[in-house]
């Protein structure tokens, strides 16, 4: 079973990406902050990263950057409320597979998850 | 800036609520009352075209928001989480709606004191948008 990282300081947030995919046959873990997945992605098989941008003690862009600089090439979707082009630049700059703008709306989000996992699985 | 019509911020908020609530809110003529302010989720964006936007409610309109997402009876840690993720969703779409695109959402707060979050103000503008069984909040924005 593919297992998704869910990190977002929000637990509304990962209440509501839990439910969204839970009906994808995927295990969810949660982390509170980008300090937190590191850990979690140093501990864990993680197949997916949903990743918040706006987080506090260390923000999405800096988990992202952090996981890339020591060769991590998990698949990340951002997960986002700001829709500023200099910000979603920076996070396709970092080689995120793809972005979702909060609220995310739960098709979309699934068709995200899916696609993703579909190619960690196939490749 | 001009703040836009109420109707138009009923329908913003809306767009956030739909998704994370599962119901929409509209305009409600009537001003905001104190109980309307038991607690808020506030954010304050600086920068070249700066503005707060506070979302409040009575604490049975704070525990109906959060059970709402939560699907369980709300706590106050639960309450400040919904307020906190909803004014930050909020801010997000009424930046995109605005067109403000050169600052950055920044981490939102709760303020618990009771009071109007923006405090009184010629520039501030608060409004009453009513849900699901009567949930009421009070959505307030300033451009200083």
């Amino acid at each position: 079973m593919p297992t998704i990282l869910a990190v977002d300081d929000s637990r509304a947030v990962r209440t509501l990406l839990r439910r969204e995919v839970k009906d994808l046959g995927v295990e969810v873990v949660e982390a509170e902050d980008g300090l937190q997945a590191l850990e979690r992605l140093r501990t864990s098989r993680i197949d997916l990263v949903l990743l918040d941008v706006t987080m506090p003690r260390m923000d999405g862009v800096e988990a992202l950057r952090a996981m890339r600089e020591t060769g991590n090439k998990t698949p990340v979707i951002m997960l986002t409320s700001e829709s500023s082009t200099s910000v979603v630049d920076r996070v396709l700059g970092l080689g995120v597979s793809d972005y979702v703008l909060k609220p995310f709306k739960p098709d979309t989000l699934k068709e995200k998850v899916q696609q993703v996992l579909r190619s960690r699985m196939a490749g | 800036m001009n703040i836009p019509s109420p109707t138009t911020l009923a329908s913003i908020f809306s767009g956030v609520t739909r998704p994370m609530l599962g119901f929409p809110f509209e305009v409600d003529r009537a001003e905001p009352t104190p109980d309307l302010y038991w607690r808020s989720g506030v954010m304050r964006i600086g920068g070249a075209t700066p503005f707060s936007l506070a979302i409040s409610s009575d604490e049975a309109g704070c525990g109906a928001l959060a059970s709402s997402i939560f699907g369980e009876r709300a706590t106050l840690e639960l309450i400040d989480d919904a307020l906190r993720e909803l004014v930050n969703v909020t801010a997000g779409a009424l930046k995109w709606r605005l067109r403000i695109d050169e600052q950055a959402l920044v981490v939102p707060r709760v303020a618990a004191d009771g009071k109007p979050p923006l405090g009184p103000s010629a520039d501030t503008v608060a409004l009453v948008l009513r849900g699901r069984a009567g949930v009421r909040i009070a959505l307030s924005i300033s451009w200083a």
